[in-house]
């Protein structure tokens, strides 16, 4: 009586093993495909976009060519300034220059203005702006009140686009005066001042790369 | 055969019914059926049978000659003994059947119908050809199971390359390939549309300062109405231009960074874009170093352009502002302060050199104010009467831009002995300023020279105070100087 009841529930149960495999089977079968037909449509959908996105992108890069094209042309000259605002590299030898013309410049006799030495720190990005360096320099400097003065407006004049000079910062300045007390209406009295100022430049490429 | 039996046994209680239905109708017996019947179970082949129709119910549902065999049991008791001829004792108890009704009543066997043909044997093979069966469907299954899985595995696994020689890519491969391709064109798109955006920027940004310059000669009060109505004319021309502009910038970054891809886990738009601003940097970074490796002594324009993209892709907050921006309604002080703000967030080079520019100290200016005050003091400062008359006289200077710290050091003159109530004033002129702060003087020294004025050295260290930054000390010290200013005169006269 035990014997048999367990027979014949025995193929029973592995009808309903095999039912139960081909039923996950049909189940994971019928989603895999439907993911599988998901992504032959999705790739045949791509295609078309991928087409339509490429055209997109050869319209914006000719409106871009014209634009920066019409840009330079327009704006050659600001281009120009701004290479010399903030150039592409510490520069030296065309700071050194730089302030030699323009002490030279404004030299004259009665009224005179001399550099007596010019001292370059370690340049460095800036914490807030790493794409722009510092280059420190102090320099000390005999000169003429008036060249004094013409001096302080040359540095804060600078990196603008009228004056188109290297951009320059006076970080501190201290001036005495040899014979006595300031005098306000006097143009001449010799004034003997040293500077510590910050220039800019961007920073190097090859520094930004690593 | 004996266990066949048993089984058989076993098997014929539970197959045998308690009783048929009436309604059955009588089977015709097959005569091997009927001989192979045992006895006890066909009691309609038993003469001794009672009949059963005697126990059914007619149609009033009254017993049908319920109590026959009584009455005849009665009426015919006394002659019984002598009557032996008229039948046996069931006869004369129930009397003869009614041979119609005989022929008519069905019998157990054509109630139940023929006996099932139950075996053993047959339920075993037919179990074994089930299990055979069983046998064969599962492995149909589990082959089917394993080719579906193998199959989609090949198919939907981008790491399965086992068959990619012979039938090419699997769809995973097509998919996640082209999938890339579309980011890829995409990203494309987003770089020629930021670069498109940063010139437009740009040529903003040139424009600024002039567009400033004609808004301030609008405003000014020291203009003439000329002058003016030239401004005006060139700053709604500059504006409308810079707007037209910025309208095109916006219309570029209010386009979407990403595009839907086709991905098993779901994507906000949030993250799509997320991902296309990380692949446009990605993106523009590497150009940059093909530029640098293909032409690193030129294309500096090009590089610093591509560098000018890269913050600007970066920059979210500086894209926010200008995308929220509603330029259409925006009237001028509005739209000046705009540009301000695009400059002073623009990450580009030249917004850089303005921020450095406006954050910069003109110490020119510095030095004017350091005048002016001491002025108040000393009307004759500076003008070389410092010997004969008196007052102050700045010997040194000493300006730092970082601390905002400004040291004199200089003299002063006087010829009672109120000197100290003299440099008194001069410190509380300079902490009235709305230009400096926090003067510190802390101490006081004077002597007499032979002319008999008084002298003392004067060594005052004080702070740049902001433009936006108000002491309490300013106003109340202005205000009380001034008192003593207004009030000198009156007391004087």
């Amino acid at each position: 009586m035990r014997n048999t009841p367990s027979f014949i529930n025995k193929s029973n149960f592995y009808f309903l093993v095999v039912l139960v495999i081909f039923g996950i089977t049909v189940a994971y079968g019928i989603m895999q495909y439907q993911v599988m037909m998901a992504m032959k449509v999705a790739v045949e959908d791509n295609e078309s976009r991928i087409a339509q996105l490429q055209e997109e992108f050869r319209t914006a890069e000719d409106d871009y060519r014209t634009l920066a094209a019409d840009f330079t042309e327009r704006h050659e000259d600001f281009l120009k300034k701004m290479e010399k605002i903030l150039p592409p590299d510490a520069g030296y030898t065309d700071l050194a220059r730089l302030f030699d013309n323009f002490f030279a410049g404004i030299n004259r006799p009665g009224n005179e203005i001399e550099q007596n030495n010019l001292v370059f720190g370690q340049p460095q990005p800036l914490e807030d702006m790493n794409h722009i360096s510092v280059l420190p320099v102090s320099m000390n400097i005999k000169g003429s009140r008036s060249n004094f003065l013409k001096f302080l407006e040359f540095i804060e004049n600078s990196g603008t686009l009228e004056s188109g000079t290297r951009l320059m910062e006076l970080k501190s300045i201290t001036f005495n005066f040899e014979d006595g007390g300031e005098l306000v209406k006097d143009p001449t009295q010799d004034v003997t001042f040293s500077v510590r100022m910050n220039t800019y430049f961007r920073t190097s490429k090859v520094a930004a790369l690593n | 055969m004996a266990e066949n039996t048993d089984k058989n046994k076993n098997i014929l209680p539970a197959a045998q019914p308690v009783a048929a239905p009436p309604a059955l109708p009588a089977q015709p017996m097959v005569p091997e059926q009927a001989a192979s019947q045992p006895a006890a179970q066909s009691p309609s082949a038993s003469p001794q049978e009672p009949d059963d129709s005697s126990y059914k119910l007619d149609t009033s549902g009254q017993p049908k000659e319920s109590f026959g065999f009584l009455k005849n049991l009665l009426s015919k008791k006394s002659a019984a003994a002598g009557d032996a001829d008229d039948g046996n004792a069931f006869t004369k108890l129930f009397g003869k059947q009614d041979p119609a009704m005989r022929s008519t009543a069905p019998s157990l066997s054509k109630v139940l119908g023929p006996q099932p043909k139950i075996s053993a044997t047959d339920m075993f093979d037919k179990e074994k050809r089930r299990r055979a069966l069983a046998g064969r469907a599962f492995g149909f299954a589990v082959f089917a199971a394993l080719a579906v899985y193998t199959f989609f595995y090949l198919q939907l696994n981008p790491n399965a390359t086992i068959l990619q020689k012979h039938f090419g890519p699997n769809i995973a491969i097509q998919f996640d390939a082209s999938n890339a391709r579309l980011e890829k064109a995409k990203t494309d798109l987003n770089i020629a549309n930021y670069m498109r955006a940063r010139v437009l920027l740009d040529d903003v940004n040139s424009k600024i300062d002039p567009y400033q310059k004609q808004v301030a000669i609008v405003t000014s009060d020291f203009v003439t109405d000329s002058e003016r109505a030239i401004a005006e004319v060139q700053e709604q021309e500059l504006g409308a231009e810079i707007k037209k502009k910025l309208v095109h910038v916006q219309d570029i970054f209010k386009a979407p960074l990403g595009i839907d891809t086709f991905s098993v886990e779901p994507v906000t738009p949030m993250q799509r874009d997320q991902k296309f601003q990380a692949l446009l940097v990605q993106a523009l970074g590497e150009r940059k170093q093909q530029l640098h490796a293909a032409a690193p002594e030129g294309e500096v324009v090009e590089t610093n352009a591509l560098d000018n993209v890269i913050r600007l892709a970066e920059n979210q907050y500086f894209i926010n502002t200008i995308t929220n921006s509603n330029l259409e309604e925006m009237e001028t002080k509005a739209f000046s302060e705009l540009l301000e703000n695009i400059r002073a967030q623009g990450t580009d080079e030249h917004s850089a050199v303005q921020n450095i520019i406006k954050q910069r100290l003109r110490w020119s200016e510095v030095i004017r104010d350091v005048h002016a005050v001491t002025e108040k003091v000393d009307d004759l400062y500076g003008l070389g009467f410092f010997d004969t008359v008196g007052g102050i006289q700045y010997n040194s200077y000493s300006f730092d831009a970082q601390t905002g710290k400004i040291s004199i050091r200089g003299t002063t003159k006087t010829s009672d002995s109120k000197t100290f109530s003299f440099i008194s004033e001069l410190v509380e002129r300079i902490e009235g300023s709305r230009k400096f702060k926090n003067v510190d003087l802390p101490s006081f020294s004077k002597s007499k020279d032979e002319e008999g004025d008084y002298t003392s050295s004067l060594s005052l260290v004080f702070e740049l105070q902001p433009a936006d930054e108000r002491d309490p000390r300013d106003d109340r010290l202005t205000e009380d100087l001034e008192v003593i200013e207004s009030a000198q005169p009156e007391s004087a006269q």
